[in-house]
């Protein structure tokens, strides 16, 4: 049965119409079209489908869209404010943290929500939280690189 | 994508709502906590729930509070918050350790105490999409009369391999059970039926309301075997609690559908233990690394675990 | 000639705002009005004869607008190679039979996803299960059950549409399940053989590994009303998909536009048609609407080929101090069902790795082998890892064997700069030796090697092409001036990570020695595009790449000729300098770009300065109306091949747990000889990658098929390396200069990864002091062959 459901994202309101079977991602990209947020397995195992969800990173793929109700959502898209990018968006391009891109949009939610976390990381600790976002392309130290520059500016 | 079947979703607000919700729908009704185990199954069409129920919104289920006789840990903490409890690290190493090796930090974040304790078992020819099972005879886990793993299998080799359990039950852990008829605590060790298609002995109606655990403190560790240093679920997992003496448990799990349990009162009849857990664990074809290799990483493990031990009690 | 302004820069991404904003649109973000969803059914046996389909119950389904299956699509055959002598073996579904799990046989077009789940269990189908072979050497024995019987050409192949003018196509009739054969000899191998002291003969087995790149394929076509079709594809190069789409669906093919998008990722896994692409096409044809289908990682690692399977038998025959005497290469590519890119592959294996060792007689026979299992194809260079890892592994045995140092037998047999290989390419540049020395002198070899027990050390080499003639045989390029003074680039090369916009903007803005951001790329559209090479034939840079740069020079040129006129000086006395032309005597006497512009309008009859450049791949090779040149011959081995041949080396030190098995990279060194790295964070970039794919190659990756079946088809079983799994890595770029390539540059990365992983499993093998034959060197095996050692197994 379809109903509507209300979800905050970026700080805007959305009223979806949809069955609770629907996943966040699937809210997220087929309802609202935004398109940042990526399935690339759909299993909760590889991170590139990671929003914030009350600001913990949650792998959207796996997550009703109705659990979300009520809580803040932050997506890619409302990382950039107005034409200036965040940190972590700017560290990323100076630091070629990306080669294909799919996989950043979800490593930087991870990012931000884990600079939250811990302000001052070390390397080790960076790289404990993005495990959980595989990336294909870069090997992964340059996204390291920027997350702990970016932590510098944040 | 690749999508959910359809399921009604329902929110309760406390523990009674809830049995209220379960007695409505009678069996096909599953709890909903962090879902990281749970949406992956319903999307390979393992479970087909009528409903769905989110326990999220059920206050007073996240804590880790010691009342001086007991620690007791709320089902909906974190796997995150319980790693980052300084109480746990200093009582509980086996837990504590546990908790950071399991999966990585993002599913931390996501996975509960009562989600990880409470997931199902799992086979390489189990926890696939229901098209790809297509290709396999329907076997015992599955509601059907074979092991597609052990070729003329009697029984389900499915394995259990969650990582807090394992150290929970070095602890000598207990789980609070709580139903509308009121509250029961048993032994963890007591909710593992041994059987890989219901791996679970709990009665439809109970609620896993917290973990419990005696406040002695204890000396050990958690070993884990993977592959990759993160993400993966262990081939092998050993955890060790024990007081100065050496009295206390060997747990070794992801050897069978449960964690198998060795007792020891002393520091002698710890040395013997990697050889009993050797002995008993029976680890098949359904999943990477070979059988034998991991029978042999289990005595592995606990003989590094009691090793840790012998230095740590030296130095203390 | 290195005082460069971009080239050998480490310029970020022009384009970099549209990724981390998630901006940049893949195929999987695009719908289009009216679309229609697409799946497919797959088969859930190997090997099996299709009695009976029943599409009614699927059909009447409310919102499904199509269903279709083998006899629809039928008799059109494809594949990645398609010769007179190999008739191309697929069918985009099934029509008599089906070969491996996971073959469609047939698809759907419904208004949702859900519905077109729906409608694919609607659908009945009747299978006579026949007998299947899953070891190619088994299949290879006569009594093996024949997963092909006579494949007939129904068209003219691709090879003769090319033009090439060879012998007709004709039926091949496979015998013992040999899609295709390969046979390379030079000298005399009995003689080289009786020449060495010392001879070893070792069999090596490497699994297939997927690619695993983070897009899952996805197709999305929309035929138009005017009989043009628009395609969005996650792909390597528009030219061959705009090829084969247009003969199957028999329609010209310049009315099929491949569109621009960012692809994620590729790593050679899609390059060739996939069934679903052309399910797409042909639904959204026969629908007139677009349709989309996206597969499921499942589906991905189920029905998407990974990279080659092959065992590898290898001989090799030395003198005393170490020179190679004699090489004898049998290979046997285990193909699945079918043959795709065999012949390449077979070849390939010969042709990567003769310009590392110069060895006088030599025999490689290559067999692609039909089996009742999923196809393969190319990962990063056909057959380069597996032919590196036999390879490497076999010169440490020899060297282990008779005692030389494993660091100057290789030096002793490297070819040299300058020499001309069998076949006729030459060696122009060469710095595989210098790479060597660099990454053995950076991990400290001479005062590691042999000291401590569980550590050891390894070496590592690769080459590969830069190019070859194969269709579309070269690039061309486009630069228009605008009024603005802005250059608008038109090619037609595909962004997957290369970061191709900005590295073709560097080489723009270096000829013409303006600011890079004067420098707007349109890239990957096929309309649009002059023509490429793809970006799956390592020649992007080698020979789009200077395409560019030509039509940079021809551009340049023609602002000149308009400077000279308006300005009244000589061309001979004008310089470009930050997008204006001056006079070299007198500064003030200066044109800006737009000028430019706007005088060819108004003062050159209208001309609107249009740059043209372009590049063949092997000039010298061609074929015109029965006349040519030939390329080389992939079952010979006779005939030029490529230009430049990119180099690497690398050297690993890990320490294993001798109670474990458990290895631990403590470090990993790539040396990449690839000329002149335009952008250097690219190239650093791209070793980095290949690097770390090595890793998982060795340690942990394998696509584990039972009984045809995918085992392992998700990211919790299929294990590519995380953040934490990652240790010191450091890639060095040698000093090395390519004369026939853009500002000296010629393919890079792909070496990496193959010496990377010969590196680790030398260094493993050194470590516990046993071999191992197999990838991946799991914890396991290197506990049982330590234990095989020790006596320990029962």
């Amino acid at each position: 049965m379809k109903r509507s459901v209300l979800l905050r994202v970026n700080g805007e309101r959305h009223e979806i119409y949809i069955k609770p079977n629907r996943t966040l991602l699937e809210a997220l990209r087929k309802d609202l079209l935004m398109t940042g947020a990526k399935e690339a397995c759909g299993a909760g195992e590889c991170g590139a489908c990671t929003v914030l969800v009350g600001g913990k990173p949650v792998n959207s793929c796996i997550m009703l869209a109705v659990e979300a109700e009520g809580k803040e959502i932050e997506t890619i898209e409302g990382l950039s404010k107005g034409g200036d990018l965040h940190p972590l968006q700017e560290a990323f391009i100076d630091h070629h943290a990306f080669q294909c891109g799919f996989c950043t949009p979800g490593m930087i939610m991870t990012a931000k929500a884990f600079l939250n976390r811990k302000p001052g990381p070390t390397k080790q600790e960076i790289r404990d939280a993005i495990a959980g976002n595989i990336c294909r392309c870069t090997g992964y130290e340059n996204a390291v690189d920027a997350i702990l520059n970016s932590a510098k500016e944040m | 994508m690749s999508l959910l079947p359809e399921f009604e979703y329902k929110r309760p607000g406390n523990v009674n709502e809830l049995f209220d919700m379960l007695s409505g729908h009678d069996g096909e009704a599953v709890i909903l906590a962090g879902g990281t185990d749970l949406m992956p199954r319903i999307k390979n069409g393992l479970e087909r729930p009528a409903l769905v129920i989110d326990i999220k919104d059920i206050e007073g289920l996240n804590y880790v509070k010691d009342d001086g006789e007991k620690v007791r840990i709320g089902a909906l903490t974190t796997i995150y918050d319980i790693r980052n409890s300084m109480l746990i690290k200093e009582k509980y190493p086996a837990l504590h350790e546990a908790a950071a090796l399991t999966a990585n930090e993002q599913i931390q974040l996501r996975g509960t105490l009562g989600g990880n304790v409470l997931q199902d078992t799992r086979c390489l020819y189990y926890n696939k999409p229901d098209t790809w099972r297509n290709s396999f005879k329907r076997c015992f886990k599955n509601g059907g009369d074979i092991c597609n793993a052990a070729k003329g299998g009697k029984k389900c080799f499915s394995v259990y391999r969650g990582d807090l359990a394992t150290a929970l039950m070095s602890l000598g852990a207990s789980v609070c059970l709580v139903s509308k008829n009121g509250g029961r605590e048993i032994p963890l060790e007591h909710i593992f039926s041994g059987d890989g298609r219901s791996p679970f002995s709990l009665k439809r109606n109970d609620f896993f309301k917290e973990v419990i655990l005696p406040s002695a403190k204890k000396i050990g560790g958690y070993e884990k075997l993977r592959m990759r240093k993160s993400s993966d679920y262990p081939a092998v997992n050993v955890a060790l609690s024990v007081d100065t003496e050496g009295k206390g448990r060997l747990v070794a799990g992801s050897v069978g559908p449960r964690p198998f349990v060795y007792d020891s009162l002393s520091l002698d009849e710890l040395k013997h233990l990697p050889e009993r857990a050797y002995d008993e664990a029976y680890p098949v074809n359904n999943m990477a690394l070979s059988p034998l290799y991991r029978k042999r990483m289990v005595r592995v493990l606990s003989d590094m675990l009691i090793r840790r031990f012998v230095k740590e009690r030296k130095n203390s | 000639m290195n005082d460069f302004r971009y080239v050998r820069k480490g310029l970020k991404r022009t384009d970099g705002e549209l990724i981390v904003t998630g901006r940049a649109r893949y195929t999987v973000d695009i719908t289009l009005p009216e679309m229609l969803f697409g799946k497919i059914l797959g088969s859930p046996y190997p090997h099996a004869r299709i009695k009976k389909i029943d599409i009614e119950r699927a059909k009447e389904l409310e919102g499904v607008k199509a269903v279709i299956t083998g006899k629809d699509t039928g008799y059109r055959r494809f594949s990645f190679i398609d010769t007179p002598a190999y008739p191309a073996d697929q069918t985009p579904l099934a029509v008599d039979k089906v070969r491996f799990v996971g073959e469609g046989v047939a698809a759907v077009a419904a208004i949702s996803e859900d519905i077109a789940v729906k409608a694919l269990n609607l659908i009945e189908v009747e299978y006579e299960e026949l007998p299947s072979v899953f070891d190619p050497e088994e299949a290879m024995k006569d009594e093996a059950p024949a997963v092909h019987d006579i494949i007939e050409p129904n068209t003219a192949t691709a090879w003769e549409d090319f033009g090439i003018p060879l012998t007709k196509s004709r039926p091949y009739k496979t015998v013992n399940n040999i899609s295709n054969r390969t046979l390379i000899e030079y000298g005399d191998i009995k003689e080289g053989f009786e020449d060495a002291d010392h001879i070893r003969q070792d069999r090596f087995e490497i699994p297939s590994t997927s690619h695993m790149a983070m897009e899952p394929h996805v197709a999305l076509a929309n035929y138009q009303p005017t009989g043009k079709l628009d395609v969005w594809l996650t792909h390597m190069g528009y030219e061959h998909k705009r090829f084969w789409l247009a003969k199957l669906l028999n329609m010209p093919m310049s009315k099929v536009r491949v569109h621009k998008t960012y692809v994620g990722g590729t790593f050679g896994g899609k390059i060739s048609i996939f069934p679903y692409e052309f399910i797409t096409a042909y639904l959204s044809r026969l629908t007139m609407r677009p349709v989309k289908i996206t597969l499921t990682r499942q589906e991905v690692f189920s029905v998407c080929p990974p990279a080659r399977r092959m065992i590898v038998y290898l001989k090799m025959g030395v003198k005393g101090d170490g020179k190679i005497t004699a090489y004898h290469a049998k290979v046997i590519d285990d193909v699945g069902a079918y043959r795709t890119s065999s012949p390449t592959a077979m070849y390939l294996a010969h042709a990567f790795r003769n310009p590392i060792y110069d060895i006088p007689n030599v025999r490689h026979e290559g067999y692609g082998v039909y089996t009742n299992k999923l196809f393969t194809t190319a990962k990063r260079g056909h057959s380069l890892q597996q032919m590196s890892f036999a390879v490497e592994s076999q010169i440490d045995m020899i060297c282990e064997d008779i005692g030389l140092d494993k660091i100057e037998m290789r030096l002793l047999n490297f070819r040299k700069k300058g020499d001309v290989l069998p076949n006729g390419d030459t060696l122009r540049s060469y710095a595989l030796p210098e790479c060597l020395k660099e990454a053995v002198d950076k991990i400290g070899w001479k005062g590691k090697y042999g000291k401590g027990r569980f550590r050891g050390l390894g070496i590592g080499t690769a080459s590969m092409f830069s190019g070859a003639h194969n269709f579309p045989f070269a690039s061309g390029a486009m630069l228009r001036l605008n009024h603005d003074g802005r250059i608008i680039l038109y090619i037609g090369q595909t962004e997957f990570g290369i970061g191709i916009d900005t590295v073709m903007s560097q080489i723009v803005a270096e000829v013409l020695n303006c600011p890079i951001d004067y420098v707007i790329v349109n890239s990957g559209d096929s309309e649009v595009s002059p023509n490429d090479i793809g970006n799956w034939l390592s020649a992007g840079m080698f020979v789009s790449g200077e395409a560019v740069r030509r039509a940079a020079l021809d551009l340049k040129e023609q602002m000149l000729k308009h400077a000279s006129t308006g300005l009244e000086t000589d061309v001979e006395n004008l310089d470009m300098l930050d997008g204006w032309i001056v006079s070299r005597s007198e500064e003030s006497k200066r044109l800006s770009f737009s000028d430019i512009s706007k005088y060819g309008i108004q003062m050159a009859g209208g001309d609107p300065l249009i740059g043209k450049g372009f590049a063949k791949c092997v000039p010298e090779v061609y074929f015109w109306k029965g006349k040519f040149n030939k390329t080389a011959s992939l079952s010979s081995g006779k005939g030029r091949f490529t230009e430049a041949y990119g180099l690497a080396a690398a050297t690993a030190e890990v320490e294993v747990n001798p109670e474990t098995g458990e290895v631990k990279i403590v470090e990993l060194i790539v040396a990449d000889d690839c000329g002149t790295p335009i952008n250097v964070k690219s190239v650093e970039g791209q070793i980095m990658s290949q690097a770390v794919m090595g890793i998982g190659d060795v340690l942990l990756e394998e696509v584990r098929i039972k009984q045809g079946i995918v085992m392992n088809p998700n990211l919790l079983e299929y294990r590519v390396p995380t953040a934490k799994d990652i240790p010191k890595i450091r890639s060095i770029i040698a000093d090395s200069y390519e004369p026939n390539g853009p500002f000296g540059a010629k393919e890079v990365g792909e070496t990496s990864r193959a010496a990377a992983i010969s590196a680790i499993a030398n260094a493993i093998c050194n470590a516990i002091g046993e071999r191992i034959y197999v990838l991946p060197m799991t914890s396991d095996r290197i506990m049982g062959a330590i234990s095989d050692a020790k006596g320990d197994n029962p």
